[in-house]
């Protein structure tokens, strides 16, 4: 049991951690956007500023199709002291990833309508033709929306220009969500666009790259790293302790054996195999145990709101390697104690 | 006279030469001999029949097996213990969760030979002691002169040169004692294996076709 629990914190938080940067990523990625351009230099996403007469450069070079200024801004709303707003063009919905699932989109410049994501309709129990407040006043919800981004889903959408109103920030994006033409490099434009704005603006392809402009999602990686490596260690002490105990309890028995002509390596393969057996069947329960303890997690609403678990193959092999590792070396150290004394000292051990 | 173990004054001192368990021990064995070798508790009987088992090391002197040292000239002691050695404990040492018949499977782990012909013999063994119902049954659920009988075909599982007994009746009843003691016998001359009983019990050395003494850890 020692050892699953150490596993289960191994992947609890592995898959938690995996979530916010897939978060992150729908984020930056959203819809037909090849790439994202946001401000450089800043400490956070909710930060950055672009103008838009930028937008407008942005949206003139070469190879562009498409470039749309999207506004992010949070509101306390109920429970959630981070309900996502975010102000969009009607006609750009698409290209923002949105997928009206009932109702409509918000009429142009209307300063009374907002789309809600699944997510949030869930979390705040609305529906169509409801009212919902944030800041000074109620909007009426009348469309519900899916972009497959948990962050976005547990959030709302509303025009473009009524955001920049209300957060004070006229002919102000927070970032411009490009698509390229046909056949054009990605990359290379990306790197054109910095070029252009001599490093005012950045360009992401990707979430590591986000990563090193953004210092919270790099302090929520290092903090979930941290997390992480003390899971490991913590779980990993308690693995090995279990399998120590376990070896060391048998003693007489490794002692019986050497008594009874069994060499040193059978021994020692038998004690390794069953701590491998051991580690195979505690990493199992562990991983069982870790989606249990994530499905309890996902029952606080506020939780719900931004993490969606991402179950990636990385935390799992993570788990497995850990897991696998620590039982045989928990095995190998009492096993090679008791093979290497004699048999008589062993059959002593009670 | 065929020698098959040769005692040549073995030395053994425990806890830093304060206790001296064998203090030069002579005694030569002869092949297919049934030697009992007795005293009381203490005297050094244990420590000798393990270090003629391998299981552990004397400070001084020597053991002979056929003529070959087995301190410096017997390698593979695994080997040694496995084939040439069959040891009875005074406490059975019967593994707990293998059956009576996998607990005589083990000693057959370092031969090399099908494992339904191991199987076979382990089964032969136990018929021939009358114990081939329990051939499923773990320890737990033998009585003590059971487990001590299957710890006796145990030791006897490789076809061994020498059998070494240390006090086998010592946590049984009187008539499975006399049982086990019988079985001894008849393995030892059907067998014809060298069979070395060490008991402080008068009675049971009695078993024996010649008794020695043994104490502070000298044969007198």
């Amino acid at each position: 049991m020692g050892i699953s629990i150490g596993i289960a914190t191994i992947v609890t938080l592995g898959v938690i951690t995996e979530g916010l940067k897939g978060t992150v990523e729908g984020v930056l990625k959203a819809g037909k956007a090849d790439f994202s351009i946001v401000q450089a230099h800043i400490a956070d996403l909710i930060l950055s500023t672009i103008g838009e007469e930028e937008l407008e450069e942005i949206q003139k070079m070469e190879g562009v199709e498409n470039a749309v200024g999207v506004l992010i801004a949070f509101a306390p709303v109920s429970f959630n002291p981070y309900f996502m707003v975010i102000g969009i063009d009607r006609e750009d919905i698409k290209m923002g990833g949105i997928n009206i699932n009932e109702g409509r989109v918000f009429k142009k410049n209307s300063e009374e309508e907002i789309i809600l994501g699944k997510v949030a309709v869930k979390n705040f129990r609305k529906k169509i033709g409801q009212e919902m407040q944030f800041g000074p006043r109620k909007y009426k919800i009348v469309g519900i929306f899916e972009t497959g981004d948990v962050f976005q889903d547990g959030g709302a959408f509303l025009s473009l220009n009524i955001l920049q109103k209300l957060q004070k920030k006229e002919h102000q994006v927070t970032m411009v969500l490009v698509e390229v033409e046909e056949g054009v490099d990605i990359l290379q434009l990306a790197k054109q666009v910095e070029k252009k704005f001599e490093g005012n603006l950045i360009a992401i392809t990707s979430v590591s790259e986000f990563k090193a402009i953004d210092k919270g999602l790099e302090i929520i990686s290092a903090t979930s790293w941290a997390i992480s490596l003390l899971a490991i260690f913590i779980g990993g002490i308690g693995v090995m302790n279990t399998i120590m105990m376990s070896v060391f309890e048998r003693t007489r028995e490794i002692g019986i054996l050497r008594a009874l002509g069994w060499k040193r390596k059978r021994v020692l393969t038998l004690i390794l195999g069953e701590s491998f057996l051991i580690g195979i069947g505690a990493v199992l329960t562990g991983i069982i145990l870790g989606i249990v303890a994530i499905q309890l997690i996902l029952l606080v609403p506020v939780a719900k709101s931004f993490l969606k678990p991402s179950y990636s193959l990385i935390v799992f092999e993570r788990a497995i390697l850990v897991g696998i590792l620590v039982s045989l070396m928990g095995g190998l150290y009492p096993a090679y104690r008791a093979t290497k004394s004699l048999p008589t000292e062993a059959l002593r051990h009670e | 006279m065929n020698k098959i173990i040769e005692i040549q004054d073995l030395k053994k001192s425990f806890d830093n030469g304060k206790i001296k368990a064998l203090n030069g021990v002579d005694l030569e064995i002869v092949r297919g001999e049934f030697i009992s070798i007795m005293g009381p508790s203490g005297s050094g009987k244990s420590t000798l029949l393990n270090m003629i088992a391998a299981l552990d090391t004397p400070d001084s002197g020597d053991i002979l097996i056929e003529g070959k040292s087995l301190l410096n000239e017997i390698e593979d002691v695994a080997s040694y213990r496995a084939r040439t050695v069959g040891f009875i404990f005074q406490l059975h040492n019967l593994l707990p969760h293998l059956t009576a018949l996998e607990n005589i499977l083990i000693p057959m782990f370092e031969v090399k030979a099908p494992r339904g012909e191991k199987i076979r013999r382990a089964q032969k063994l136990l018929e021939e002691i009358g114990l081939e119902d329990r051939m499923k049954s773990f320890p737990p659920q033998l009585s003590g002169g059971e487990r001590q009988k299957v710890a006796i075909v145990r030791a006897l599982a490789n076809n061994p040169k020498i059998v070494l007994a240390d006090e086998p009746t010592g946590n049984i009843d009187s008539k499975s004692s006399r049982q086990v003691l019988r079985l001894l016998k008849e393995l030892q001359q059907r067998n014809k294996v060298t069979v070395i009983l060490v008991t402080h019990d008068s009675l049971v050395a009695k078993a024996g076709e010649r008794i020695v003494h043994i104490s502070d850890g000298k044969i007198s």
